[in-house]
């Protein structure tokens, strides 16, 4: 009999101590009942490799003995549906608000780098993330330990249909392809366009106005990151000219939406390339007033970091959009 | 899968099966016997704190007793674990007969 009491008092480890005596004596006298029946039957004592055999059938020690304790749960299955509803909720949120609370410092510190704008955003989000998980679960815990004492009483469950809000009439979305005469129109006015951006630069004062003669008399001239975003402009322009054809034809309408956000990721890594610039105005002789270029390169950067913000939070939108457009959202099933 | 609805299935049945074989008085290791001879066969490391947990709800109740120079703890249904079953089994028998006419009409 001694494994049987090795196994007993494998279990009792796992027993919570004013119930253990009791439910180990109650196992033993089951288990030793066991042993005596089967004895009986073979009508010799047992042997050590039968009582293991008979010990092993009943169960590893901790299995059973966890079977006796009461059935405990974090969250149960009355509260864990609003639970990964809230979950689903919130999380998306925080990561919207701690990517325009990194926006607007991003753009505000006007020296920090794209590279480490992103690598800080991505580090800082996980732990945002984690935190407000580990928030709602404590609520929910809590909320889950009221009900089971009947602290919550039945009002958590009460509410009145009359209440429910009316039903949203939701315009169906318009995902017919634009008229003819829309198409060409559209067509005529980005070639007007495309053509006055490929004829600006022999022509400054068509864009720059009296700004042109500004310029030459405080003695600045362009900065070569012009070049570079003039060179992105004309890669995007020509994209957008080749979609604006790509219209006319029946079998590319599906992927026009996606297009349109590709095309909305160029024009943003234009901006991107602006806002990285440190220098948009460089002296063009040695009269120029440094100091003055500094204070007008500080502020056009500024501006093109809070334009970055905007036109990136515009594409997450637009993102988030097409994604739940393309993808049906799940229904909570309760 | 089907271990997993089998499980959910058995899990109602077996304290109602239970409950009612302790309408006699038994101890954990004749109970589980006479459940089997019925055809019910419940691994002890289920039934034993299956017992201790209708036992906390007030439905059964126990006592140490000699027997065969062996104190054994021998379970009964009590007064509330009465009245619980009868409700228990009326339910039960609804089901049954709701079941067999579904069951019928398959055929």
């Amino acid at each position: 009999m001694d494994l049987l009491e090795r196994y007993l008092q494998a279990v009792g480890q796992y027993l919570p101590t004013e119930t253990k005596d009791d439910t180990i004596a109650e196992l033993r006298s089951n288990l030793m009942e066991q042993i005596d029946a089967r004895e009986e039957d073979l009508g010799r004592p047992l042997d050590f490799a039968e009582v293991a055999t008979i010990l092993k059938e009943h169960g590893k020690p901790e299995v059973v003995a966890l079977r006796y304790l009461p059935q405990r749960s974090l969250i149960g299955p009355t509260v864990f549906p609003f639970y990964t509803l809230t979950l689903g909720r919130v999380l998306p949120l925080v990561v919207f608000v701690s990517l325009l609370a990194k926006g607007i410092q991003f753009a505000a510190s006007g020296h920090e780098s794209m590279a480490h704008a992103l690598g800080s955003f991505a580090l800082g989000v996980w732990y945002s993330l984690l935190i407000s998980a580990a928030i709602i679960t404590a609520i929910f815990a809590t909320i889950e330990w009221s009900l089971q004492r009947g602290k919550l009483g039945t009002q958590w469950n009460e509410w009145d249909p009359a209440k429910l809000p009316a039903v949203k009439t939701h315009a169906a979305p318009d995902n017919s392809p634009k008229s003819m005469v829309k198409r060409v129109i559209d067509l005529s006015v980005h070639c007007l366009w495309f053509a006055y951006v490929l004829w600006v630069p022999w022509h400054p004062f068509w864009i720059m106005g009296p700004g042109v003669f500004y310029m030459d008399s405080l003695g600045v001239t362009l900065a070569p990151v012009w070049h570079t975003f003039y060179a992105l402009l004309i890669v995007l322009l020509t994209v957008q000219l080749v979609m604006k054809l790509l219209a006319f034809v029946v079998a590319a309408q599906p992927w026009m939406q996606l297009m349109e956000l590709v095309t909305d990721l160029l024009g943003v890594f234009a901006i991107g390339l602006l806002a990285m610039a440190s220098a948009y105005f460089v002296p063009a002789n040695a009269l120029a007033d440094l100091h003055r270029i500094a204070t007008v390169n500080h502020s056009v950067n500024l501006a093109f970091r809070i334009v970055l913000v905007i036109v990136v939070a515009g594409l997450v939108k637009d993102g988030w959009q097409y994604a739940k457009r393309s993808k049906p959202m799940r229904q909570l099933a309760f | 899968m089907f271990d997993s609805l089998r499980l959910e299935l058995r899990r109602g049945c077996l304290i109602l099966a239970v409950l009612a074989q302790l309408r006699d008085e038994h101890y954990g290791y004749t109970l589980r016997k006479a459940l089997a001879d019925e055809g019910l066969a419940i691994e002890e490391s289920t039934l034993y704190p299956l017992l201790r947990r209708l036992e906390t709800q007030g439905l059964l109740t126990s006592e140490w007793r000699e027997e065969e120079k062996r104190n054994k703890r021998f379970y009964r249904l009590s007064k509330d674990g009465e009245a619980v079953l009868e409700l228990l089994l009326a339910e039960w028998n609804g089901i049954n007969e709701s079941l067999h006419k579904i069951l019928k009409h398959e055929k």
